[in-house]
């Protein structure tokens, strides 16, 4: 007798991947073995002492179970339920987490599932294995500048700021920057996830040779010489100029001056006001962002809009900034696209009250939109938004909306598939 | 964990952490002292109450004051300045005004840097931020006068360009080091800037400076005999060497190919230089070229389990990892590739037990195929894999 588990709508590896939010999941029995009455079993992680963590779910509501009993036909009908990872037990290598399948009573195993609670992590934590996998996957994307990467460094240029900066669009824009990204790096390796710079803590680990450089006397980065991101290349030329102004082993980020430093999170997070209106908290892009980026000094890419995706860091720069907004929307509620609290441009562009396009909720957002008339930019490179195989969400050409709602919290067919280590999931 | 307690312990630690507001404001307090003032605001928090964006202004202008408090006062209301043209204004003609202090004027700098990241009003003024900058590239204070050419340097100001160029040829004329004048050209670079290129090469002022006229020319093709036997010479510095490669690698990956394959298996040659080789090859050489030759492969996975260098077996056991090799190495590794489970394993089909993670081997060679298929058709993007939901109202 044996079962098989879908998950995320098929029964492949490739889609064996989970967040904190709950993933949609079926059992069946693959062979009941001459069985005709329901066959009672029970779910469970195989190793509740290692790897990544399950949490069950019968039902999408309520706390999840670690185990999960359930009755399966044995005329072979799929059993609905949801998993998710088991906050803050995130996988640290493919395939660590596994949903074992037994016979309630007997304890006859009846099917392993490995699969990967993938979470977007604090850089400056990760396990050799993962860093490694990491760079691996993204100097592929670069390919020596000749990779598919040159269309993220062309989104991110002068000509697009409008559409990226500036304005209220600047969080929902970046986040789907960087779940493109991400998603592309999945191709490459599936293990992978988009990790993020803590700016506000000393990241040694990440200015490292093993990992994102260490400059020389001029600036220039140096890596290992096992490490591939030292072929890095952009707009035809090898290397990466980043010169901290700051003490990358100690300190966080900040520009060597007084009161220079980027704030730490609580005060990011209080931003928002007595309120916590987001209004108020997408100040955050001038303190603590802009900051970041000018902590590096006048020849580093990543310290002006143009060339700042030219480095690596840029990507993990902003993804501390899309965590900073995950953890806001987290502890203050803010998922409901309905409330200004939420996001303060409710309608589209033209509409009474609205914003400049591309930054009203029901806007879509160049350049996956492929819109390339006034006052778009006239070009739009990358394409449409990339697909993924465990969510259908947000679509080809998404609107600022499906960035909101990025767990699924209100809404499950909005859940982007990614969470970040320190941002659980709550109903 | 109980996620209900982490949040409501978060909020806590939240509600009750230190009020940046009422620190800011005891910074404004001028019967303290200046240390007093400062203390605690190693970060400044962003005011938007208009008495204290008003007492700030004052702050600023007041050349008494003490410049740690006039720079602090920019930081505490840089969000204020971001939303106004005035005050934008203010702060260039800080930058720009040579009897202000140094200490003043960089940090100023700085801040309208950071607004270029986040205000829209900063755009409007952005032509007068590059005169400003350009006004300042002759400066005396050295790091003021490099923050101002870096900035326009990536700019691909041409102005910036011809002085930068002029200083390499005529070092009485350089404004800032060659090193970092041949770093700023490589913004922008051109095809005239290659033979000035090629002679930092030739006859280097210092060696980081040739290093970095070396990483410079990876799109020349003229220097590619250059860079070719700067990559042979093994009196050459070493990091120069691993420079070369990379940038013969950008301009001729077949060259690089032949050299790279030699270079790895000399047992003459640095480590860092075999390392530096076999990640290139195992990374970027293209499935085909390399594939079929297994003797290089078995050379690898020997050198792998012989050496003593870390950063050589590590780039060997990447290549191996690379090429769908299986590693049968006695070492504990990082990247450790296992017999993967069969199908019926990962179907979950039969209970299995899983002793390590399985490799993402499959995944990679796929992900390599696809590329070269889609640089066959010519298409950047694979078709999406899902159908897309949700619809669009712009």
């Amino acid at each position: 007798m044996r079962t098989e588990i879908n998950l995320n709508g098929s029964a492949n590896a490739t889609e064996r991947y989970i967040s904190w939010s709950p993933s949609p999941a079926q059992v069946r029995l693959a062979d009941a073995e001459g069985a005709t009455d329901p066959v009672q079993v029970r779910l469970k992680n195989q190793n509740p002492g290692q790897g990544g963590q399950v949490l069950f779910f019968a039902a999408r509501a309520g706390a999840g179970q670690n185990e999960l009993q359930l009755s399966l036909p044995a005329n072979g009908s799929p059993v609905d339920f949801f998993v998710a990872g088991q906050f803050p037990r995130a996988s640290t290598a493919d395939g660590d987490a596994s949903i074992e399948v037994v016979v309630e009573g007997a304890g006859t195993t009846l099917s392993v599932t490995p699969l990967m609670v993938r979470i977007r992590k604090n850089a400056n934590l990760l396990t050799p294995a993962e860093r490694d996998h990491f760079v691996s996957a993204f100097a592929t994307l670069n390919d020596r500048g000749m990779g598919q990467f040159r269309d993220f460094r062309d989104m991110h240029r002068n000509v697009a700021d409008d559409e990226e900066h500036g304005r209220a669009g600047f969080l929902p824009w970046h986040r789907s920057y960087l779940l493109d990204l991400e998603r592309e790096l999945q191709r490459i390796d599936p293990s992978v996830a988009l990790h993020y710079w803590r700016f506000d803590q000393a990241a040694p680990q990440i200015f490292s040779k093993d990992f994102l450089g260490v400059p020389d006397t001029n600036g220039t980065l140096t890596f290992n010489p096992a490490n591939p991101l030292q072929f890095w290349a952009t707009d035809l030329t090898p290397g990466i100029v980043r010169q901290a102004l700051f003490n990358t082993n100690t300190q966080p980020a900040n520009d060597g001056t007084a009161s220079g430093r980027v704030i730490n999170e609580q005060a990011t997070l209080r931003l928002g006001g007595t309120n916590k209106t987001y209004r108020l908290f997408s100040r955050m892009e001038g303190q603590p962002h802009g900051t970041a980026h000018v902590s590096f000094d006048e020849s580093s890419y990543i310290s002006d809009i143009d060339t700042a995706p030219k480095d690596p860091l840029f990507f993990l720069l902003h993804c501390n900034v899309d965590r900073l907004w995950a953890k806001w929307q987290r502890v203050f509620r803010r998922f409901d696209p309905t409330s200004a609290r939420t996001y303060n441009f409710l309608g589209s562009a033209g509409s009474p009250g609205a914003t400049r396009i591309g930054h009203n909720l029901k806007d879509t957002m160049w350049p996956w939109n492929q819109i390339t008339t006034n006052p778009r930019p006239n070009t739009a490179p990358g394409g449409n938004f990339p697909g993924s195989l465990i969510t259908a969400a947000p679509g080809a050409t998404p609107a600022v909306l499906n960035m909101i709602d990025y767990q699924g919290v209100l809404n499950p067919s909005s859940r982007l598939g990614f969470d970040y280590d320190d941002v659980p999931f709550q109903f | 964990m109980d996620v209900e307690e982490y949040l409501k312990q978060y909020k806590k630690e939240l509600e009750s952490g230190d009020d940046e507001r009422t620190r800011y404001r005891e910074f404004l307090n001028k019967s303290r002292s200046v240390s007093e003032r400062l203390e605690g605001l190693e970060s400044s928090a962003n005011s938007s109450d208009q008495d204290e964006v008003s007492e700030s202004i004052n702050i600023i202008r007041d050349r008494d004051e003490d410049v740690q408090i006039r720079v602090t006062a920019i930081r505490g209301i840089s969000n204020e300045i971001g939303e106004s043209p005035e005050l934008i204004d203010l702060l260039l003609s800080l930058v720009r005004d040579n009897t202000e202090p140094v200490a003043l004027r960089e940090p100023a700098l700085r801040v309208l840097q950071q607004l270029s990241f986040s205000s829209v009003v900063f755009r409007t003024k952005r032509p007068e931020y590059l005169d400003v900058l350009r006004s300042i590239i002759d400066d005396q204070d050295a790091e003021l006068r490099q923050q101002a050419i870096g900035v326009l340097a990536k700019e691909k100001d041409e102005y910036v360009q011809r002085r930068l160029l002029e200083g390499l040829e005529d070092p009485s004329k350089a404004l800032i080091p060659p090193e970092k004048a041949i770093q700023m050209l490589g913004f922008d670079i051109h095809a005239e800037h290659y033979p000035i290129l090629r002679d930092m090469v030739k006859s280097p002022p210092n060696p980081a400076a040739k290093k970095e006229a070396v990483r410079l020319l990876a799109a020349d093709a003229a220097s590619k005999n250059m860079l070719a036997e700067i990559l042979s010479d093994k009196g050459e510095d070493k990091e120069v060497r691993r420079t070369s490669a990379i940038a013969l690698e950008s301009l001729d990956p077949a060259e690089f190919e032949d050299r790279a394959k030699q270079i790895a298996l000399d047992e003459d040659e640095s480590d860092d230089l075999r390392a530096t080789s076999l990640s290139g090859l195992g990374h970027f050489s293209s499935l085909e070229a390399v594939s079929i030759d297994s003797s290089f492969d078995e050379s690898v996975a020997q050198l792998r389990d012989k050496t003593a260098s870390e950063d050589l077996r590590r780039a060997a056991e990447m290549y191996m990892n690379r090429r769908g090799g299986r590693l049968q190495s006695t070492q504990p590794e990082e990247l450790k590739s296992v017999q993967p489970l069969d199908e019926n394993q990962m179907m979950g089909t039969e209970p299995v037990t899983v002793q390590e993670p399985s490799p993402n081997i499959l995944a990679v060679i796929m992900g390599r195929v696809r590329k070269i298929i889609e640089a066959i058709k010519g298409n950047p993007k694979p078709p999406t894999p899902k159908t897309p939901a949700g619809g669009s109202s712009v």
